[in-house]
């Protein structure tokens, strides 16, 4: 028997069982082939009677409510949008994309350009996707429609960029001039139809939401990617000033020196400048919401820089007269993922539409999440790989308290408690408890790196301390040359005790030796391959007998822990827990940041 | 004519004792169900959220059985079957109906999803733990004590090339005709003839050395 003969048999008796007939019956009408069919038959029936794997239902149950909310989407965006194509024009969309596939594709195939359908910016296809769009759009002659497809091709942009994060891979730069690119041309179109204004209030709602992505994924941008991001980011944002009926704009070079999240007291200089937190920049009418600005209160901003290091306010997000806290930042491991939310230390943290999440989220991974109290319970505004996923990451984390002693213009050097420290473009600059300047007693969370440590959130701490005196919490990595190797920093260890285990984390007392620190006392935090506990930081917003509630993130405090400082009302807490038995979480380390309430009227939480 | 070209290819099915009394009844069954589901994706494209949810339901654990058993890896097969219903609501208005089964299209998708997740994995150098799993499992004694037989299977197929494998799963798990596998796999009817004999061949000499 051939091969090809032998291949059909097989076919037509699989055919055969899939319509319910035995292995035997099928062999009967074959008799010479049934000594080789008969085990391949049995197989393909025993493979066939396999039982499926059955999904969670939680999963299942998270993936619809996604679905749903997609399909939500779109219904919505179909119901504002005209068709694509007028009268008589039905015919013409085969067409185009018929068309698009010849004049575009000269070279490649219709599998091609399907398979492009579904790539991503990091594959080479993706320039096909782009193109296939770009050729859809001579096919459509109205203008209200184009721009609809425009802003669909950018939204469309977003998703790649949230599906790339969430893949772990960087942000590169065709997508972002693709975003550009969508925009820019909806804008114009929609420039010369001041009567579309359910587009335009369409692309005013887009760029706002595409701001705030921008922002928040600055850190994942390629390198590479920067000049496009800038491009981008100042497309949008040009688009919310026109739409507010600002005749200015702002220009990319403008956001090259890159972000700055910055929240504290405002104090007017003159001529649209202004202090915040002690930090000077310009704030006028190319700040979204400077309207509303009166010296003495609190301002929560996003600040550009640009090459020179001078400071331009892109947008207010917040005006109070009293600092309201900002949200706990929770890290820890996931231990349940359900459709409504993660599970990190034993609580529930839901996540909406509106949470910005820059990962896949998966039991067992490191997350950092920013949490807010709302009135449907504890929710993330933005959820991210923990900064210290691999052992090397964790190696080179840093937390320093200590005076600021110096500053460059523009901030982009800080020197704290003798160290110098260098903002990156994504510092986060927290000054609502008093001034970001000389003699102000600072946190400093730092990676080290080469040989700098890089500020990744400076925060202003109400209270002094003996000015000499620097805290320093990292890993301990060893002793070097006679130093103690803490987080990449070398000090001069104490003059007696044991060394801390390598690789645990220690919390370290120390005061200037002449040019070095000096070790006065040192605790661990927690134990070398210990990687249960859950970092939290917040600001006290109740505490119920033995148990704090930082902003809705609530830990129990038993006499076991280990606890600095007086824990009041309005002061921000630093500290670390597991899961107790009972499922809560239980505070090991605490320290109490400030010595005097930041938040002076905090709402009480319900006893819980 | 059409009458005729159909039975004439039928009549070349033919094994020596004439063909099977049901075949004809179950394809225009089968084409029933098609036509049935188009209807149901032609509402769904109009954003009817009954007929959407209908094809989550169909689709959704199909996907990720699936995923499941070309990755062994739950978590990844969720976020898989995901990712792919997203993708399905987002692309829908772009399907056409061809005489395919509407799940050809779908599995496409899947197939597109997975290869982009390997390469991605590959160029970050992951380490595919399936794989890992597979090999420490693979031994004979490891096969014979494994209680469930899909998870045999699933390491077992970890041994077919991933052709081989997706024939397998496309074909005898989720029922897809070979016209459909090709379409998802982009090869021939005729390929998928072959690929489907080589690659129960291939899987039954795992198993058997596994059972030895």
């Amino acid at each position: 028997m051939a091969f090809g003969g032998m291949r059909g048999i097989l076919d037509e008796c699989i055919a055969a069982l899939r319509r319910g007939e035995s292995v035997d019956s099928c062999l009967v009408r074959y008799p010479r082939q049934a000594e080789r069919l008969r085990p391949l038959l049995t197989l393909a029936q025993r493979v066939m009677e396999t039982p499926p794997a059955v999904p969670r239902s939680v999963a299942r149950g998270t993936a619809w409510r996604l679905v749903r909310q997609r399909a939500a989407g779109l219904r919505g965006a179909r119901g504002r949008r005209p068709a694509a194509l007028g009268l008589g024009g039905a015919w013409l969309r085969p067409a185009a994309v018929a068309l698009a596939l010849l004049l575009t594709f000269a070279g490649g195939t219709g599998a091609t350009v399907y398979a492009a359908q579904d790539s991503l910016p990091d594959s080479p296809l993706y320039r096909v996707k782009l193109a296939t769009e770009n050729v859809h759009l001579w096919f459509v002659f109205d203008d209200s429609s184009k721009a609809g497809i425009l802003l669909d091709q950018s939204d469309e942009r977003v998703s790649e960029i949230t599906e790339m994060l969430q893949g772990g891979e960087t942000v590169p730069g065709n997508v972002l001039s693709a975003l550009h690119d969508r925009n820019e041309r909806a804008a114009s179109i929609l420039q010369q139809h001041p009567e579309e204004t359910g587009l335009r209030a369409r692309s005013l709602s887009q760029s706002q939401s595409q701001e705030e992505l921008l922002i928040a994924v600055w850190p994942e941008v390629a390198v590479s990617a920067r000049a496009q991001y800038t491009q981008a980011l100042a497309q949008v944002h040009n688009t919310r000033l026109r739409g507010s009926g600002a005749a200015v704009s702002i220009q990319p070079e403008e956001l090259s020196g890159g972000i700055l999240n910055i929240a504290g007291e405002a104090e007017f200089i003159g001529d649209n400048m202004w202090k915040i937190g002690g930090m000077e920049m310009r704030i006028d009418d190319r700040t979204i919401g400077q309207q509303d600005l009166r010296p003495g209160v609190t301002a929560r901003l996003v600040a550009a820089r640009n090459s020179s290091g001078r400071l331009h306010a892109l947008s207010l997000s917040g005006l109070q007269a009293d600092a309201p806290p900002s949200g706990a930042v929770v890290s820890g491991a996931v231990e349940k993922v359900t459709d409504e939310g993660i599970t990190v230390g034993g609580q529930l943290i839901r996540l909406t539409s509106e949470t910005v999440r820059t990962i896949g989220l998966k039991v067992g991974e490191r997350v950092q999440v920013t949490i807010n109290s709302t009135a449907n319970g504890v929710v993330a505004s933005s959820v991210k790989a923990a900064g210290a996923v691999t052992a090397t990451a964790q190696m080179s984390s840093l937390t320093i308290e200590g005076t600021i002693e110096g500053s460059t213009a523009g901030t982009e050097q800080w020197i704290v408690g003798g160290l110098k420290f260098l903002t990156t473009p994504t510092t986060t600059v927290d000054a609502k408890a008093g001034k970001a300047q000389n003699g102000a007693r600072v946190q400093v969370e730092a990676t080290a790196d080469n040989g700098k440590l890089l500020a990744q959130r400076v925060t202003v701490l109400s209270g002094q301390a003996p000015s000499d005196n620097v805290f320093v919490i990292g890993v301990f990595q060893g002793t070097q040359d006679g130093l103690w190797l803490v987080g990449g920093l070398g000090l001069l260890p104490p003059d007696s005790g044991q060394d801390p285990d390598t690789g645990s984390l220690i919390a370290v007392d120390a005061e200037h030796e002449g040019k070095d620190l000096a070790v006065t006392k040192v605790k661990t935090i927690q134990q070398a391959g210990d990687n249960s506990l859950v970092r939290f930081q917040g600001t006290i917003t109740s505490v119920d007998g033995s148990t704090l509630t930082l902003e809705a993130w609530r830990v129990k405090v038993s006499s076991a822990a280990d606890v600095t400082g007086r824990a009041t009302l309005g002061a921000r807490v630093l500290g670390w827990g597991q899961r107790g038995p009972d499922g809560t979480l239980q505070a090991t380390t605490i320290r109490v940041l400030d010595q005097s309430p930041v938040v002076s009227t905090p709402t009480p939480s319900p006893a819980h | 004519m059409r009458a005729i070209a159909w039975t004439i290819g039928l009549k070349s099915l033919e094994g020596p004792t004439g063909p099977p009394a049901p075949a004809q009844a179950a394809e225009r069954e089968d084409r029933a169900d098609v036509l049935a589901e188009w209807q149901l994706v032609q509402r769904a494209q109009r954003h009817d959220e009954p007929a959407i949810g209908a094809l989550y339901e169909t689709y959704y654990p199909k996907i990720y059985n699936y995923a499941f058993m070309q990755m062994g890896d739950v978590h990844a097969a969720e976020d898989l079957a995901s990712d792919v219903m997203l993708k399905m609501i987002e692309s829908l208005h772009k399907y056409t109906f061809r005489g395919l089964p509407f799940g050809a299209w779908v599995f496409r998708i899947a197939r597109n999803r997975l290869i982009d997740l390997h390469r991605r994995r590959k160029r970050r150098g992951e380490v595919d733990l399936s794989e890992t799993i597979a090999a420490t499992l693979a031994s004979p004694q490891a096969l014979a004590e494994r209680a469930l037989e899909r998870g045999q299977l699933q390491v077992a197929l970890k041994h077919l090339t991933d052709e081989q494998r997706q024939v397998i799963v496309l074909k005898f798990i989720e029922g897809f005709d070979n016209r459909s596998v090709g379409k998802i796999m982009g090869r021939s009817e005729g390929a998928i003839k072959s690929l489907q004999h080589r690659a129960l061949g291939a899987l039954r000499r795992v198993l058997d050395h596994g059972d030895r």
